[in-house]
């Protein structure tokens, strides 16, 4: 089991187009990953899930990951995080 | 005979539209459901084929999208991912097998839940983000309810009609403006889009803008918009007539042939010259990044005015990390160099994060470069994200401008707040260019008069025509009891303009004109004659303005 604590800087928070890029991310990985904003949580794997619990700037994330892969796809999480905080907001470059 | 009714609501894209309204909500969805026949396998099968055919749509839609970073191509992936999502599936599928529920009734419970759930998110721009789960929701329960292979067929049967329409529906889908507009007479001819739902940051408004097609949210009487009945809108103002009378539509006509331009390439295309000789140049006035889209494809040589004010539409004011971003990223993307006006906030305006007291006479009051002593902090935040999104670029790529300047001496202080600004990102230790050039707005009467004591300040000028015209003519020009006194060629006001470009070819600045007077090519060719630098419109006027002042300079 790998656990990640990150927090979003990005102005526009974990909106639609990042968040589709994690999803595919993890989906890349055989490692069950689960994440948690304060009291919500949700599967990191699903889109939907994700944009149900909004997640906005300054959230403080919490994900762990249980599986073969875990350290790569913690790691995974972790790189894509930093590029997200590094980002612009709408529609930033790739 | 119908009379007409006017609405208002809110303006999302601009542009001026008059058409026949088609509902989203035409295809009603069918369920042709029966318990004794229930069987969980078929429900699931057809929620399958209802997804195959979903996929499908994304995927023709895609073949029309051609720029893999264009918003279309990111809001496509958007909905690919969510078509794809497997929780929807397990959750539609556990209540098929609990309820013993068809396969619509069970994915609109899911759906339901996963809305009610984003209802309550604090966040704005999360929460426009309801509108893509409530698209989706729609395009799937048409799957369903139709059949898979139907709903491709029917939405390529809809565009081969090529008549051209104003959507109009509850929610309005992002799918339904991918592969629309009317670049090069291709695509879907929608005219127009009206909804209940939606706000500044939903993909809608954002491709709406994208691709010039006036939109109009917060409409709640739906209900008024009979499939067929004639609508005039303009996305602008927020105005809507339903079953307007002739005059009506001929005022609309009006507008829209003053905006609309003819479609010309834009990118075999010559540098223009002043008639004396000097390079000339045609910029755009945008609001916000997406916009920068519509103006490269129109052929803008670069933005003469960006609207900064409109980043602080929102409940909270941007943060200097977003508006740095905002910043490097116009001037990456422009085809020229980027002029950032600080926050033009007036009295009529009001915005949440600069909230003043009404003044007794907005158009005198306090606004503009007024307000920056009373929100010193907002002030210095946006000069240091401009400087810091010049960093690295090219000196005069990113360049500042002042509005509603009358004297030297408050040059002087938004000046000084510029150096602050420096010291303190040099301490800092952050990225920031050292030099940038400034510029003012005249668009006051006694800006003009003293352009000498500006012109050892700044390094260039823009001309703003419509506050200029305004103050020199003493006439609101939307208090319709005196807009008849309105004169764009008013003597008075052309003397004005005769002594500020004068002034500023003495002095050795360029000067631009980037207000209204500027949008109409037959004033745009008697400003060019009068020997302005350039001239920054509306994206979409450039290539009829290009043209006329071609065929000037080509004698």
């Amino acid at each position: 089991m790998e656990n990640l604590t990150v927090a979003v800087k990005n102005p526009t928070g974990l909106h639609a187009r990042p968040a589709t890029e994690l999803v595919r991310i993890l989906k890349g990985f055989t490692a069950e990953a689960t994440l948690a904003k304060g009291k919500k949580s949700a599967n990191p794997k699903s889109l939907v899930k994700l944009l149900q619990i909004g997640i906005v700037e300054g959230d403080i994330l919490d994900l762990t990951f249980d599986g073969s892969d875990e350290t790569a796809a913690r790691d995974a999480a972790e790189a894509f995080f930093h590029r997200l905080n590094e980002e612009t907001g709408e529609g930033g470059k790739k | 005979m119908t009379t007409p009714r006017f609405l208002l609501a809110v303006g999302a894209a601009p542009g001026v539209a008059v058409g026949r309204v088609r509902r989203t909500d035409e295809t009603s969805i069918s369920d042709n459901f029966s318990p004794e026949t229930f069987s969980a396998e078929s429900e699931k099968e057809l929620f399958r084929k209802g997804r195959a055919g979903c996929v499908r749509r994304l995927d023709a839609l895609a073949e029309k999208t051609t720029d893999p970073d264009s918003s279309e191509s990111e809001i496509l992936e958007v909905y690919r991912e969510l078509l794809d999502d497997e929780s929807v599936e397990e959750e539609t599928f556990v209540k098929i097998d609990s309820e013993k529920i068809s396969a619509a009734k069970a994915l609109a419970s899911v759906f339901d839940e996963l809305l009610a759930a984003m209802d309550v998110l604090d966040d704005d721009y999360a929460r426009s983000r309801r509108n893509d789960i409530a698209a989706l929701e729609e395009m799937f329960l048409r799957a369903l309810g139709e059949g898979a292979d139907s709903v491709e067929k029917k939405k390529n049967a809809e565009d081969s009609e090529g008549n051209p329409f104003l959507l109009v529906g509850r929610i309005v889908s992002p799918l339904d403006l991918i592969g629309a507009g009317n670049e090069n007479g291709k695509g879907r001819p929608l005219l127009g889009v009206i909804s209940e739902e939606g706000g500044p940051t939903s993909h809608v408004a954002i491709l709406a803008r994208a691709k010039g097609i006036p939109a109009i949210f917060g409409v709640s009487e739906l209900d008024a918009f009979r499939a067929g009945a004639q609508v005039a809108m303009d996305g602008e103002t927020g105005e809507i007539v339903l079953d307007p009378t002739p005059e009506i539509i001929a005022r609309f006509e009006v507008k829209r042939e003053s905006l609309e331009s003819p479609q010309i390439e834009p990118a075999p295309r010559t540098p223009l010259q002043t008639p004396d000789g000097r390079p000339f140049f045609l910029w755009a006035n945008i609001a916000d990044v997406a916009e920068m889209e519509s103006a490269r494809r129109f052929g803008a040589d670069g933005i003469g005015l960006f609207r900064s004010e409109f980043l602080y539409y929102v409940e909270k004011p941007p943060a200097e990390e977003e508006q740095t971003a905002i910043y490097r990223r116009l001037r990456e993307r422009a085809k020229g160099p980027v002029v950032v006006r600080t926050f033009d906030v007036g009295g009529d305006k009001p915005v949440p994060a600069i909230s003043v007291p009404p003044s007794p006479n907005p158009a005198l009051g306090l606004r503009g470069g007024r307000l920056y002593d009373l929100f010193p902090d907002l002030f210095l935040t946006q000069l240091r994200a401009i400087l810091r999104g010049a960093a690295d670029g090219k000196f005069g790529d990113l360049k500042v401008m002042f509005p509603m300047i009358i004297s030297s001496e408050e040059v002087r202080r938004f000046l000084a707040v510029l150096d602050v600004a420096r010291c303190q990102l040099k301490n800092e230790g952050y990225r920031f260019a050292k030099r940038i050039p400034v510029g003012v707005m005249i668009e006051t009467p006694a800006a003009v008069f003293i352009m000498d004591e500006l012109a050892e300040m700044v390094d260039f000028f823009s001309l703003g025509t419509n506050d200029l015209a305004q103050y020199a003519l003493a006439v609101d020009r939307f208090d319709p009891r005196v807009a008849g006194l309105y004169d764009p060629n008013h003597p008075a006001l052309w003397r004005l303009l005769e002594t500020a470009v004068a002034s500023a070819r003495r002095l050795g600045r360029p000067i631009s004109v980037c207000g209204e007077l500027a949008s109409d090519p037959d004033t745009a060719a008697r400003l060019y004659r009068l020997g302005v630098d350039s001239l920054s419109v509306e994206a979409s006027r450039i290539p009829a303005i290009r043209a006329r002042i071609e065929t000037l300079a080509g004698r």
